[in-house]
C-alpha cells in the first residue's frame, strides 16, 4: 500500500473512537426520548474546526515502503501541547513532496489528525458541543489535517467517512440513518472545506439540509503573507528557528490559499466589494510599497505578484513553491465558483465584527531579496472578528443570490477564537437549523 | 484612567503571552521529551495560577489560529481609505502591469516603512 493508502487508513481508525462517542450519545438522546414519550426528528451536525484548531498526531516510527500492507503506528501528540512551541518542534509539521506530487510528512512518519487542540486545558468548541448537547443536535467533530489541501480533506470526507460513519452509527443504533438529514458548519478555514463540499459534491445530497461557514475567510487575510517571510512568534524560538519555520510553514499546500484573494477576482467584482454596504473593500487589499503606502497603490496580486521573482522568497531560500501557488488559485477559483439556486438555498455565511475596529486589513509589500527584515507591512485595520476582515467572511455570490442567508455576530463574543460559542453564533445556527 | 473593556477571549493580552512563552522557551530551550524533562515543565508551569495558564493558553491558541501575536488598535493606522480610484471592472490584462524594477529604485532603506511591532 502507497504512503496516502496507509495515512488514509490509519486516519480512518483514529476517527473511530470519536464514532463510538458520538453512537453513546446518540443512543442516550433515543433512550432520554424515549422515556419522555417523545419523538422529535433527528438532525446530525457536523463541526470542522478552524484552521490549526484540529490536534495533529505523529507516527513514532516512519512508514516502511518495503513493509505490509497494513502498517499500524503508535501515535504522539504533535500539535499542540506545550512542548510544540519549545525547541523548534513544530519543525516537524514540515512535509515534503515526492516526484509523483504526494505530499508525505516529515521523515515518512505519518501524521493524522484526532480531535481538537487543547492547550492549558483550553479547547476552543466546548460551548459549541455543549449547546448542541443540550439541544438534543447529534453533533460530530470532524478534525482534519489543515496542513493539506481543502479539496482533498474534503474528498476524503464526502468519498470515504461518511459512508464509514454511516454503516458503523446504523449498525450501532438500530439502523438509525445519521445522514437522513445533516448540515456542515465549518469555523475559519473549517468554512473552507465545507464550501468546498457544498460547490462540489455531485450530486449534492438531498439530504443535506445546511452548510454554515462562520468566519471563514473567502477572500483571504493579510498574515499569511507575513508568514511565508517571518515564521510565527510563537514558535520561532526568538529567531533561532524562524528559517526552520519559514520553510516548515512553506511545506505545507494548505497554507497557500488563505491568503488574499487574486486580483483579477477584485476587479472582476470590486462593485461588490465597494458596495458591500457595512465591510465595504474599496480597494484590492495588498498593493506596492513604492509610492504612498497609506493610500490605494499598484495592487501586487497573491496569486501572481509582479515583477515575477521579486516577490516571494526563492524555493533555495525558503521552500516557497510557486506551483502549489498555481495550485491554489484554482482551488480559489472552485471555491468561487458560481452558485446553482440549490447551493445557495443552502448555503450560509455567518461573519464576525467584533466592533473594536481591531482586525488587520490591507499590506503593503516591497521587493526581494531581501526576504529579511519582512517585505510585508500592515498598513490599515478593519471591522472584522480580529483575525479575519469582515469584508472577506462572506461569499459575494450568496450575498447576491440570498442576502438574507448573510449573517453578522457583532460585540466582544464575535472574537475569532471563540466567535462559535457566541450566544449571537448559536442563536443564528438555531434559526437556520429550525433548532427549538 | 478607566479600565480597558475586559477581553472575553482572555485576560492576557497578547504581549503578556507572548512574553510567558518566551520565558518557557528560554527555559527549555529543547523540547522536553523524557520523563524527568517533562516533569521539570509541570514543575515550571505550577508557579503559575490555572486562571494564569488558562489566559495563557486562550490567548496563545488564539493567536496561533492565524493572528498575529501583538494587539492591534485602530489607532495603530490611519483610516482606511474609503474611496477608491475609478471603478474598472472586469479582470486587469497583464499588458496593463507596471514594468520590471529593480531593488534599485527603491527608497533608502531608512525612509521604508517598516511593520508596526509593539
Amino acid at each position: 500500500m502507497s504512503y496516502d493508502s496507509v495515512r488514509m487508513s490509519e486516519q480512518m481508525d483514529a476517527l473511530d473512537p470519536s464514532i463510538d462517542e458520538f453512537i453513546d450519545r446518540y443512543n442516550t438522546i433515543t433512550a432520554a426520548l424515549v422515556l419522555l414519550g417523545l419523538n422529535p426528528a433527528r438532525q446530525t451536525l457536523f463541526l470542522f474546526p478552524g484552521g490549526m484548531a484540529s490536534r495533529l498526531k505523529r507516527a513514532t516510527k516512519a512508514w516502511d515502503p518495503a513493509g505490509p500492507a497494513s502498517q499500524t503506528f503508535k501515535y504522539k501528540e504533535l500539535w499542540l501541547n506545550l512542548p510544540t512551541l519549545l525547541g523548534g518542534e513544530a519543525r516537524q509539521l514540515r512535509m515534503h513532496k515526492t516526484p509523483g506530487g504526494e505530499y508525505r510528512d516529515k521523515g515518512d512518519r505519518i501524521i493524522i489528525a484526532d480531535r481538537v487542540v487543547s492547550l492549558l486545558s483550553v479547547s476552543p468548541y466546548v460551548g459549541f458541543t455543549t449547546w448542541c448537547s443540550l439541544k438534543g443536535v447529534d453533533w460530530f467533530i470532524f478534525p482534519w489535517d489543515w496542513r493539506r489541501n481543502v479539496d482533498d480533506v474534503a474528498t476524503f470526507f464526502v468519498d470515504r467517512f461518511l459512508p464509514h460513519f454511516q454503516g458503523l452509527v446504523q449498525a450501532k443504533c438500530n439502523n438509525a440513518d445519521p445522514l437522513a438529514d445533516f448540515s456542515l458548519i465549518g469555523h475559519s478555514a473549517g468554512g473552507l472545506v465545507v464550501n468546498w463540499i457544498l460547490r462540489n459534491a455531485d450530486p449534492l445530497p438531498a439530504t443535506l439540509r445546511k452548510v454554515i461557514t462562520v468566519a471563514a475567510p473567502f477572500y483571504g487575510y493579510g498574515h499569511q503573507l507575513h508568514r511565508w517571510f517571518e515564521g510565527d512568534d510563537l514558535v520561532n524560538g526568538g529567531g533561532l528557528f524562524t528559517d526552520a519555520m519559514r520553510r516548515m510553514i512553506s511545506s505545507l499546500p494548505g497554507c497557500y490559499s488563505w491568503h488574499f484573494l487574486p486580483e483579477d477576482f477584485y476587479n472582476a467584482h470590486q462593485c461588490d466589494f465597494k458596495s458591500d454596504l457595512a465591510y465595504p473593500l474599496p480597494n484590492y487589499p495588498s498593493t506596492d510599497f513604492t509610492g504612498n503606502p497609506f493610500t490605494p497603490g499598484n495592487p501586487v496580486d497573491t496569486y501572481d505578484p509582479q515583477p515575477p521573482g521579486q516577490r516571494y522568497p526563492t524555493k533555495p531560500q525558503t521552500g516557497f513553491d510557486c506551483d502549489e501557488l498555481h495550485k491554489a488559485k484554482k482551488l480559489f477559483d472552485a471555491l468561487t465558483s458560481p452558485l446553482s439556486t440549490a447551493q445557495a438555498a443552502k448555503f450560509v455565511n455567518i461573519r464576525g465584527d467584533t466592533t473594536a475596529n481591531n482586525t488587520l486589513n490591507t499590506t503593503s509589500w516591497k521587493l526581494v531579496p531581501p526576504i529579511s527584515p519582512s517585505p510585508i507591512a500592515d498598513t490599515s485595520v478593519t471591522p472584522g472578528d480580529g483575525t479575519q476582515p469582515a469584508w472577506g467572511t462572506r461569499d459575494i455570490g450568496l450575498f447576491k443570490q440570498v442576502p438574507g442567508n448573510v449573517l453578522i455576530v457583532s460585540g466582544p463574543d464575535a472574537a475569532h477564537m471563540i466567535i462559535m460559542n457566541s450566544p449571537q453564533t448559536l442563536a443564528h445556527v438555531a434559526a437556520v437549523l429550525g433548532i427549538p | 484612567m478607566a479600565k480597558p473593556v475586559t477581553d472575553p477571549v482572555s485576560s492576557m493580552t497578547s504581549e503578556e503571552a507572548f512574553e510567558f512563552v518566551r520565558k518557557l522557551q528560554k527555559a527549555f530551550p529543547k523540547t522536553p521529551r523524557s520523563k524527568k524533562e517533562l516533569a521539570a515543565l509541570q514543575k515550571y508551569l505550577a508557579k503559575y495560577k490555572d486562571a494564569e495558564l488558562r489566559a495563557a493558553g486562550s490567548r496563545v491558541l488564539s493567536d496561533l489560529m492565524q493572528r498575529p501575536s501583538r494587539t492591534i488598535k485602530a489607532d495603530d493606522f490611519p483610516p482606511a481609505p474609503v474611496a477608491g480610484p475609478d471603478p474598472n471592472v472586469g479582470p486587469k490584462p497583464k499588458a496593463r502591469r507596471a514594468p520590471k524594477r529593480t531593488t534599485s529604485g527603491t527608497k533608502p532603506r531608512g525612509t521604508r516603512h517598516r511593520t508596526k511591532r509593539r
